[in-house]
Parts: C-alpha cells; structure tokens; sequence
C-alpha cells in the first residue's frame, strides 16, 4: 500500500542528528499534523483492522521521541520537554505502542535532571 | 531590524518558542515571522483568512510551502490539487535558485535541499491525504486515470529526490571518518551529478 510506504520512507528519511533543531522541527511539526490526520481517518478501524488502525498512533509516537532525543542530544533540555508535553495530544495511547511512550518518558527523566 | 532583534529570534526560534514568536509577529505586522510560526501552532483560520492574502513577502519556495500547507489542511480534493500547483512552484523556484549556486558543491546548497525534502513530503503529504479519500469512497473513472497520472509523476520526481537524499546522507557522512581528500572527491563528483 501506497500510504504505508510514504510513512515508512518518512521514517528512514530524517536529517542528521548534528544538523540544526529548527531543520527537525520543520519536518517532524508537519509531520505530525499529518499523523494526526492519518490517526483520526482509521480511527473506526479499531476492530476490523488493528494494524490499520494503529499506523498512525505508531509513527506519531516514533517521530515524537526521535525529535525529543535530537533535542536532549543537541543539549536544548526545554525544548525536548516541551516537544513531548505538546506533541502527543493523543493521551490514550494503545497497549501496543507503550513501548515508545516509556521511552518518552525515560527522556523526560533525563532531561528533568 | 536591529541585531539583537534578530538574535533573539533566532533563539526563540530554536527553543521553540512558537507562541512567543506568533504575538512578537503580531504586534510588529512581520509576515515572515507569521507565515513561518503560524502553522505550527495550528492557527490555520487565521493563517488563510488574513495572513495568507494580506502577506507581501518576497516569493520564495517557503512562501509557497506554507500555502501548500494551508491548503493540505482544507483536506478536500481541489485543495490537494492547489497545493500540488504551489509544490510545482516551489519545486521550479527552488531549482531556479539551485542552478545560481556556485557549481562546486559547498555548504550554501544545504539549505535548499532541505527545502526540497520538505517540499517532496509535501507531496507525498497530498498522495496521503488522496489515498485516504479514495478508501473511504470508491473512486470514479475520471478521478482514478488524474490519480494514476499524478502517481507517475511522483514516482520520478520521489526517485530523483530519493537519490538527492542519499546524497546528502553520504555527503555528511564521509565528514566524520573519511580523509578530507576523499570527502572533496565526493563532493565534486556529486557536483557533476547534479549538473
């Protein structure tokens, strides 16, 4: 399927981690408003189609933690938390992608220090 | 604007400051600032209704991004449609610009071919927002051979780019480990190529 390999070139296609935080942001901030739209058209799919279903939520969540981790890496603590207070929006995350989240929340920590 | 206007924007720009930058663009009528920020504090009425139309700024590439991204948000099948011709210009502004840039590739180029991976995930963002519209309705005839043609279309455009991208991965990447002389080679030969 089309969408699915779009998504999944975004994901392989990111800038260098050194290069400039507002470059990241540019993608990632669109990024993840297409995420969103992407989350709320399978959002009636959650008992016929899983996988489907949670795309959108997956990828959200991976962009999300790649930009919180540039951002802790480039030294520009704030930033990283604010990315992850603001950029969820979907607090009801699904079972299935905790992972990421707990990762999320393991930058937080180190960034809270 | 004076220099430490300037830097102050620079910095909250890298601290993210949208809200910050949105009312600082607001209370000086800077539409650059505005059509920078606006979108990404999802400010989209506001964006279309006066910023949009009020705006003369210099065009650029940026300038047709942002009305790319306005009209991707209106999300129906003729906004998808004008946002692909404002990637068009984009594109075609972009590349006019590319062919002025000195021919051995140094770091000015860098800024456009970041601009021009934004500019093909905006197109992919419109064959997104398509392929949704399409599974939620079946599609008629005339719709699917508009859709096909502009399939192919993106297909070449999405290789060349594709390539552009791993260029710019390998240009970066001799940086850190290869001898100088062997990332010079690299880079003029990538030069040629992009000639």
């Amino acid at each position: 399927m089309d969408l699915k390999d779009i998504l999944e070139t975004w994901r392989l296609r990111t800038p260098n981690e050194w290069d400039e935080l507002t470059v990241w942001t540019d993608l990632l901030q669109w990024r993840n408003h297409m995420y969103d739209i992407v989350i709320n058209a399978f959002k009636g799919f959650s008992e016929t189609n899983q996988q489907l279903h949670q795309l959108g939520y997956r990828d959200k969540a991976w962009s999300v933690n790649k930009l919180a981790f540039v951002a802790r890496r480039q030294g520009l603590y704030e930033v990283c938390v604010k990315v992850l207070n603001n950029m969820y929006g979907f607090l009801t995350m699904d079972v299935q992608v905790w992972r990421d989240p707990i990762l999320s929340m393991f930058y937080f920590a180190l960034s809270a220090h | 604007m004076c220099l430490w206007e300037e830097q102050w924007l620079a910095c909250s720009h890298r601290l993210n400051q949208w809200e910050v930058l949105v009312d600082f663009g607001r209370s000086v009528e800077n539409y650059d600032i505005l059509l920078d920020t606006l979108w990404k504090v999802s400010e989209w009425q506001n964006l279309k209704d006066t910023v949009l139309p009020k705006a003369q700024v210099e065009e650029s590439p940026k300038f047709r991004m942002v009305q790319a991204y306005a009209a991707l948000n209106e999300n129906s099948l003729s906004s998808v449609n004008e946002a692909d011709m404002r990637v068009g210009q984009g594109v075609e502004m972009a590349l006019h610009q590319w062919w002025q840039l000195p021919e051995m590739a140094v770091q000015s180029h860098i800024p456009l071919l970041e601009q021009f991976q934004q500019l093909v995930e905006l197109q992919e963002s419109a064959r997104v927002l398509l392929e949704i519209g399409n599974g939620n309705k079946a599609p008629s005839q005339g719709s699917g051979q508009l859709v096909g043609v502009q399939v192919a279309l993106h297909c070449n455009f999405c290789y060349v780019l594709e390539t552009c991208a791993s260029f710019q991965a390998l240009a970066s990447y001799p940086h850190s480990c290869k001898p100088k002389k062997l990332y010079t080679d690299c880079r003029v030969q990538q030069g040629h190529m992009w000639t």
